[in-house]
This record gives C-alpha cells, structure tokens and sequence, in this order.
C-alpha cells in the first residue's frame, strides 16, 4: 500500500472516532494539533486502526510514536508481513 | 599544566570515584547473603534502598511495616494489611494507610504521594468506636497522587485512579479510568485493547522484605488475614 492511501484511511477513521469532520492530518501531525486526540481517545483510534487494517500494535510501538508519519511506518511494516 | 586540564582531570577522578562506588555497592549486595534484598529489588517499582532501609530499621519510623515505607508515611495497623508482589504502599511520601479494617492491595500496584486508603470510619452516634470495612485492590492499578479510597471499595486489575479523586463507590470492572469528586467512570477500554496492556513481572518476587516463598509463613504466623 502506498502511504497516501494509508493517510487518506487514516483521516476517515480519525473523523470517525474523534467525532470532528473538520480534521486534515498531515505527514507530521502531532497529537498537540488535534484537541481531542489525548491518551484515552488514543486507545480508541488504536483499536480502529487495528480493525481497519487488521494487524496488531504492542505498547512499545506505540510509546515510540511521535507524529502520523511514525504511525504509516509501523502499519506499513506491520501491514506487509 | 592549564587549568582546564586540572579540571577535567578532576572531574574524571570523582566520576570514576562515584562509578567506583556504585559497582562496589552492587557487587557487595549481590554476593552477601543478608544485603541481597538491596540488590534483588533494586530495579522494582518497591525498591529498597539503604534510605528507606536506615530510616525504617533503624531510627523506626513504621519499623513494623513488612514492606518499604518513606519516614513520612504512616501505616497503622500493619496486621490487617496484604500487600502483593512489588507493590509498597507508603514509599511514595505523605500516604496514611488506616489497618483499622482489612486492605488487600495486589500485585505491582502504583501508589502516587499523599494517598490516603482508610480501611475503617467511626460510628456515627459514638466516635470512640470503629466500624471496620474492606478495601481491594486488584493488580497492576495506579493510583494518582493525593487521591483517597473510602471503606468498602473494590478496584478491578487495571484501573487508573485519577489524581485528586476521592473513591467511594466500587469499580469492580477492570481496564478503566475513573476521578472525581466521588469518583465516577471517566473511561473504559475496549476489549480488543486489552493486548495493549503489559502484565510485567520481576525476576525477584518480594513482598515488601519478605520473599514469596517465604510469605505464607510469615502471613500465618504474623497477619491477622
């Protein structure tokens, strides 16, 4: 999967959960851009992104995240296996 | 001979002093028999250090306690207490845990500065007297720091208690965050979030000083459970 599709599936998925039509992520998005992306919403938006792109996350890669890129990067790796 | 070099000489000498030290303090515990609580503890959330040691031991600030305790805590009733496998309540500074009724608190349990856990209230019309209840705690909870459980509260494993929340009801479900002024659920995981959480275990298993093995001995002959 090329990263833009995994952007644009992202961003539906972050308008679905965190109930905001107005949100535009981009490569370096960080969770202080978004105010209703905190550390209880993140868990829901993991489980979606889990279900949508049926992989699974271990807590250490997701204490390594920084911005939407990192994100791409581990569904990629994760994705392609 | 410049100066900076005198100071970057000494400078090395104290960090390779300090290195010294330190090596020297994890090969003394580690091989003799009686420190070894020092080293088999030294990477666990309970971690006793020689501080709390001297403090608690020796000029007997809860010296009763079987678990490590900071010289401003105050546990009473240490009998009525099972405290799980690297948890310590009361090594955080200020807590006051209340024995008056029973406290079962679980395994690797985090509990923040100046929590109160009071097990007991007085009765209504006689204050002399105790009305003993219960508290549970289920493993690997975390307790925000300044945050008081009342008698007759039951936490599930997993829960997160908010800091500065007063808990009076019980939360037997786990995997949630609750705080408040009483405490209410602010949020519950979703079960297929549930892989996310680490249930993490030490190589040393210790109850406070006490080893694991060791426990149901000491539970018999000394607790009141």
């Amino acid at each position: 999967m090329m990263n833009e599709t995994i952007l644009e599936q992202l961003n539906k998925i972050f308008i679905e959960v965190l109930d905001n039509p107005s949100i535009i992520l981009f490569v370096s998005t960080t969770a202080n851009d978004i105010d209703e992306w905190d550390s209880l919403s993140n868990i829901e938006l993991i489980v979606a992104i889990e279900k949508k792109f049926k992989i699974k996350f271990t807590s250490n890669d997701i204490e390594k995240w920084n911005n939407i890129y990192d994100i791409i990067n581990t569904i990629t790796v994760k994705y392609s296996r | 001979m410049t100066i900076s070099y005198l100071s970057r000489v000494s400078r090395r000498i104290s960090f390779e002093l300090t290195n010294l030290s330190q090596s020297i303090w994890i090969i003394m515990t580690k091989n003799i028999w009686f420190l070894r609580i020092f080293y088999n503890t030294r990477d666990s959330e309970a971690i006793v250090t020689f501080r709390t040691w001297f403090f608690q031991k020796v000029l007997g600030f809860n010296r009763k306690a079987y678990w490590p305790v900071h010289f401003t805590s105050t546990i009473s009733g240490y009998k009525n207490m099972y405290v799980g496998i690297g948890s310590a309540p009361g090594l955080a500074p200020g807590c006051y845990i209340q024995g008056v009724g029973k406290i079962y608190i679980g395994n690797y349990v985090g509990i923040g500065p100046n929590v109160g856990l009071l097990s007991g209230t007085h009765q209504v019309f006689d204050l002399t007297k105790y009305k003993p209840g219960t508290i549970k705690i289920g493993n690997y909870c975390w307790i925000g720091m300044n945050s008081v459980i009342l008698p007759n509260v039951e936490l599930g494993d997993f829960t997160i208690v908010q800091a500065h929340s007063l808990v009076k009801d019980s939360f037997k479900d786990s995997y949630c965050v609750i705080g408040g002024n009483p405490a209410t659920l602010i949020k519950r995981f979703p079960p297929e979030s549930y892989h996310l959480f680490v249930k993490y275990t030490y190589e040393y298993e210790y109850h406070g000083y006490i080893q694991k093995s060791k426990f149901e001995k000491y539970r018999i002959r000394n607790l009141s459970l």
